[in-house]
């Protein structure tokens, strides 16, 4: 059975990421303008593709109009992050069909996916239910949508200043950057990913050196952990 | 720009953002992934951000930039550590905003 559960305690856990997404959906709306993209199209990408980062790259590779096979690939890399959060989430969604999954992962975004997450772990009178965690998916993709076309719409009256926009796209990732620095291993490999980064940048062309700089320092630093922990047990 | 180009884009972010989110559910109640393959994704994101907010921060108009009026770098560098402090993307999106403006204003 496919049914949504929106209820009080779904509606207080979806607030402050409703706020969030308020905020950087109006941002992300607004910069879609300047790349010519209607309030339409600005709200089926919104629903369709439903991703911050995601969108707030795409839009910024429509105003270089970059190649499909670059905003392909970099927008897909950015996302491999999803994979990790959709198999953390597995174990919740043991016994259910594939068209609640298909609906359900359509919306899980690094906030939905924290906080759906930490109320399975925790909410135990009564147990928070898989309709609750579509609920919250659903309504952050609503608030999202509904942002994204309002800032796109209002982008034709009122103007902002392009380079305040953009940095409203560094600020997020920075945001989400920071909860993933959790120990020292995780901010060095953030810190040479960056910097190889910037180098790769005056080199590489069709901005592949996100994808590059990325690949190369995550690989390297799995490489190496895997190699200590096989050392570690043979020593 | 073409509005072809446009909706192509629209249907391409739409694919490779589905994908990564739905296959490994729909997936792994039959199969288990490689562990070497999900310990290199816990170093994706660390990788993937910093490979994002470094150039955006120390590049400008194409070339490195740590000049005094790169208002990006040094918005970033003061509002870092309250981001580190508080986690919170709301907090690090409004500050950051409400420090760029400002600091754009003297420059």
């Amino acid at each position: 059975m496919l049914s949504i559960n929106i209820n009080r305690r779904v509606l207080q856990k979806i607030s402050p990421i409703a706020l969030g997404y308020l905020v950087l959906g109006l941002a992300c709306g607004m910069l879609g303008q300047k790349a010519n993209i209607s309030p339409i199209e600005m709200l089926a990408m919104s629903i369709f593709a439903y991703a911050g980062s995601s969108q707030f790259i795409g839009i910024a590779m429509i105003l270089q109009s970059a190649s499909f096979f670059s905003i392909g690939l970099t927008i897909l890399i950015v996302n491999l992050r999803y994979v990790l959060f959709s198999s953390t989430l597995t174990p919740y969604f043991s016994k259910r069909r594939l068209p609640f999954l298909a609906l359900y992962t359509h919306g899980i975004t690094d906030e939905t996916f924290a906080v759906n997450l930490n109320a399975f772990e925790t909410e135990t009178d009564p147990y928070w239910t898989q309709e609750e965690a579509l609920a919250l998916n659903f309504l952050g993709c609503v608030v999202w949508a509904i942002s994204n076309a309002l800032g796109c719409y209002a982008s034709e009256f009122i103007s902002l200043d392009i380079r305040l926009v953009s940095y409203i796209l560094t600020a997020m990732f920075l945001g989400i950057w920071v909860n993933y620095l959790v120990n020292r291993t995780m901010i060095l490999v953030g810190l040479s990913s960056g910097i190889l980064a910037v180098i790769l940048a005056q080199i590489v062309p069709f901005k592949l050196h996100i994808v590059l700089s990325s690949i190369i320092c995550s690989g390297l630093a799995c490489y190496l952990s895997i190699k200590q922990g096989s050392d570690d047990h043979n020593g | 720009m073409g509005k072809e180009y446009i909706w192509s884009v629209i249907i391409l972010m739409s694919i490779v953002t589905y994908l990564p989110r739905c296959l490994p559910m729909a997936i792994l109640s039959h199969y288990h992934l490689p562990s070497w393959f999900t310990k290199w994704l816990t170093f994706v994101p660390t990788a993937i951000f910093g490979a994002l907010i470094f150039p955006d921060i120390f590049i400008t108009n194409g070339n490195i930039s740590i000049a005094l009026n790169n208002v990006a770098l040094w918005t970033t560098v003061i509002i870092a550590p309250i981001a580190m402090k508080t986690k919170s993307l709301g907090y690090t999106i409004m500050t950051g905003a409400l420090v760029f403006a400002t600091l754009q204003s003297f420059v």
